[in-house]
């Protein structure tokens, strides 16, 4: 993407997404100052059609802003905001005010009730995008307002998830036409902030082993710790290169749905590694509520599950692999996930 | 600081030449089982070497005024890709199309890129790669092996080990010491092209677990070389080396190595449609990494295309795709030995034998696991 805009919107989130920020809203599980901020800022519509007064910008250029928005644990849902602005505007839907989430498949459908567990950021969003919601046998993608829905906290410190559930949803919501692939996408998106909350944590972590000494020397001079680093560098590059592939879009919009498994899968692989050497790293200190880097691993935790793990998606991508009959792996693997490569 | 990769596309022009080269692929691969493929870019034929040298296709990125075809580094991508895809044997002009041919067109002297570039690009000159010695794995810098000045050349005493296909090649690359001591480390090493069939080399293979004998000893007594033997500028053996070592570190040779194991364990559960969850899985996370790692190799590739010598980011690739490399043998191990009433296929199971039993290679061969976990810590400024 255009490098002033990434420039720019780094600079944007240094300033209002500070750790004291990211405290606050956690604690009060309200952000409207943030929100003010990120509203004027217009990065929400930053994918709505330059026409229709956004940006222009494709899934793949968004791929950076998504990244940033996890580099700097932004407590807001801005990343799937960006996603249903564009989506809903180019579906002639009426594009809401405020935050807009994207639930996972909703978990109980009974008594014309559906309940989303873990709703990501659920706790600041007005509107959330609920997938294949199996009212009355006929899965359909709603757009529901949070205000109509039951509220149960999820009991975690300093979470902002929230579990919700709507009776009669069709009554409160909009149906969401286009069979957008809402999951597949979000879990793109997913990744793609897991890989800059892995970029912020590497960096910590180098940082905080330079400056901590034991046996008379920084413990970055121990091989034992320069290798788990190396590790950790390792993870967090290879996240950022399957997320960024996981935003890859066909010209006309359309999401690579398997690029975009690939990316959680591995993303999600990552995290656990990631969260282990940091912590192991940082030792105590990186698991007290005062320092930062907790700000990213409890991140890194929750969005490894969101919209399913890495098995989920391994499966996801074995399933589609195993019922190709090219002639090799190399063969099935670059039609499907890189296009531009020739194929027979 | 590492420099992120970024996603890149194959240029046209490169992709341009994956047709035919997979059409050439095909006539071998019809006829030879895929399971006898799984020696992959360890695999030494000759004969397929010169097929593909008829064709061009060897020493692809030399100038055409030495035989080659003057391509870029993403058409050599696309080139090594076919073949490594479909588990071709491209051993025989491996480290020439690789190494030895870029190393002397790089630093060679117009006689020696007359003699030896046309040579490698009709696959008529297979080289080796002199590097570790008895006493200089790892430690590189330590080697021994001397040569010495003469009124007309040079004079090569010392040994060599682990020499990868010397048996099979016609010359040697050699890392050799011209000036000092092991004690002075860098300093006082040179590149010398050695003749493989002079007076005074003694070549002893060596066999390995598998069977196979693609290791070799290398012993050298007073073998005369001519003055045109030293490649480079004397006692700068160690950069011309490092650079070397770039190349070598992020193509796609880092994560095929063990797919003609997995196609065929591919092949197997969907002729029996035994996949269950967990085996679907593994093969789902198995094609995550390779995908990953071939968009990270294709980022590199991207800055050996522009000039750059990516050093860090090639170390990055191979740690992590020796590692899938690795993991792909065990885990279907595991994945066939949880069904022990089901009969594996003679090929599926010899082609997992081997390849369970040459792995731990993948992570020796141009670099240790720990040696570039060091150059990676050396990149993010903690040593």
């Amino acid at each position: 993407m255009d490098p002033v805009l990434y420039d720019s919107f780094d600079r944007l989130l240094s300033d209002i997404s500070t750790p004291p920020v990211i405290r606050e809203i956690e604690s009060s599980g309200s952000a409207d100052a943030l929100e003010q901020q990120i509203k004027e800022s217009g990065f929400a519509d930053a994918m709505v059609a330059e026409d229709a007064g956004g940006a222009g910008l494709s899934l793949g250029e968004a791929f950076s802003l998504f990244f940033l928005c996890g580099r700097h644990a932004l407590p807001l849902t801005l990343a799937p905001t960006i996603i249903a602005r564009a989506v809903l505007a180019r579906q002639g839907v009426n594009v809401p005010e405020g935050g807009v989430a994207i639930s996972n498949i909703p978990v109980g459908h009974r008594d014309n009730k559906i309940e989303c567990r873990n709703v990501p950021h659920g706790k600041l969003v007005q509107w959330v995008i609920v997938p294949h919601a199996g009212v009355a046998d006929a899965p359909v993608d709603l757009l529901l307002p949070v205000d109509k829905a039951e509220r149960v906290e999820t009991g975690v410190n300093a979470s902002l998830q929230v579990h919700l559930s709507w009776t009669d949803p069709r009554s409160v919501g909009v149906i969401v036409e286009g069979a957008y692939p809402w999951l597949e996408v979000a879990a793109a998106v997913t990744a793609a902030q897991m890989a800059g909350a892995m970029d912020s944590v590497l960096n910590m972590t180098v940082r905080y082993a330079g400056e901590r000494s034991q046996f008379g020397r920084p413990i970055a001079k121990f091989q034992a710790v320069q290798q788990q680093l190396s590790v950790l560098a390792e993870l967090a590059t290879a996240s950022r290169v399957a997320a960024e592939l996981g935003c890859q879009a066909a010209a006309d919009g359309t999401p690579n749905v398997l690029a975009a498994a690939v990316a959680k899968a591995r993303a999600s692989e990552a995290a656990g590694t990631v969260v282990s050497i940091a912590h192991a790293v940082h030792a105590a200190m990186g698991i007290t509520e005062e320092y930062d880097l907790q700000l990213y691993t409890r991140r890194l935790i929750e969005w490894r599950t969101d919209y399913g793990s890495a098995g989920y998606w391994n499966r996801r991508v074995g399933d589609a692999v195993l019922s190709s009959d090219a002639p090799c792996t190399m063969e099935y693997m670059l039609p499907t996930y890189f296009p531009g490569s020739a194929s027979d | 600081m590492l420099e992120p990769l970024t996603l890149t596309s194959i240029p046209q022009h490169a992709e341009s030449l994956r047709p035919a080269v997979r059409e050439f692929v095909k006539g071998y691969t019809s006829k030879v089982p895929l399971d006898e493929r799984a020696r992959s870019w360890m695999g030494f034929d000759a004969d397929f070497s010169r097929q593909l040298a008829k064709r061009g296709w060897v020493g692809v990125t030399l100038p055409k005024q030495y035989g080659g075809a003057g391509l870029d580094a993403y058409s050599r991508f696309v080139l090594i890709e076919e073949l490594l895809g479909n588990s071709t044997p491209v051993a025989a002009h491996w480290i020439a199309d690789r190494q030895s041919g870029p190393l002397i067109l790089k630093y060679g002297t117009d006689q020696q890129k007359d003699f030896y570039l046309p040579r490698i690009c009709r696959a008529e000159a297979f080289f080796c790669i002199g590097m570790s010695e008895p006493q200089s794995g790892s430690d590189l810098a330590s080697v021994r092996t001397r040569a010495t000045r003469t009124s007309n050349g040079w004079s090569l005493n010392g040994q060599k080990i682990w020499t990868t296909n010397a048996h099979r090649s016609h010359y040697m690359i050699a890392l050799v010491r011209t000036s000092g001591t092991s004690e002075d480390r860098h300093k006082g090493l040179s590149q010398m092209i050695v003749d493989l069939s002079a007076p005074g080399v003694t070549i002893r293979q060596i066999r390995d677990l598998t069977g196979d004998a693609h290791f070799n000893e290398v012993f050298f007594q007073d073998v005369e070389l001519g003055e045109d033997a030293l490649v480079g500028t004397e006692g700068s053996g160690w950069e011309q080396v490092t650079a070397e070592l770039a190349f070598e570190r992020s193509g796609p040779e880092r994560f095929y190595s063990a797919i003609a194991l997995f196609d065929l364990w591919l092949d197997y559960l969907r002729e029996h449609h035994s996949a269950d969850a967990w085996a679907r899985e593994l093969a789902g996370r198995i094609v995550s990494h390779l995908v990953t790692l071939r968009a990270m190799s294709v980022a590199v590739t991207e800055q050996l295309a522009q000039g750059e010598s990516p050093v860090l980011a090639a170390a990055l690739v191979k740690d992590l795709g020796t590692e899938l490399e690795q993991f792909i043998p065990h885990a279907i191990s595991e994945e066939l030995g949880r069904h022990p009433g089901h009969a594996v296929p003679g090929g599926l199971w010899r082609a997992l034998s081997y390849v369970t039993q040459i792995c731990p290679t993948y992570s020796l061969r141009g670099g240790t696991r720990e040696i570039l976990r060091g150059m990676i810590a050396r990149g993010l400024g903690l040593r």
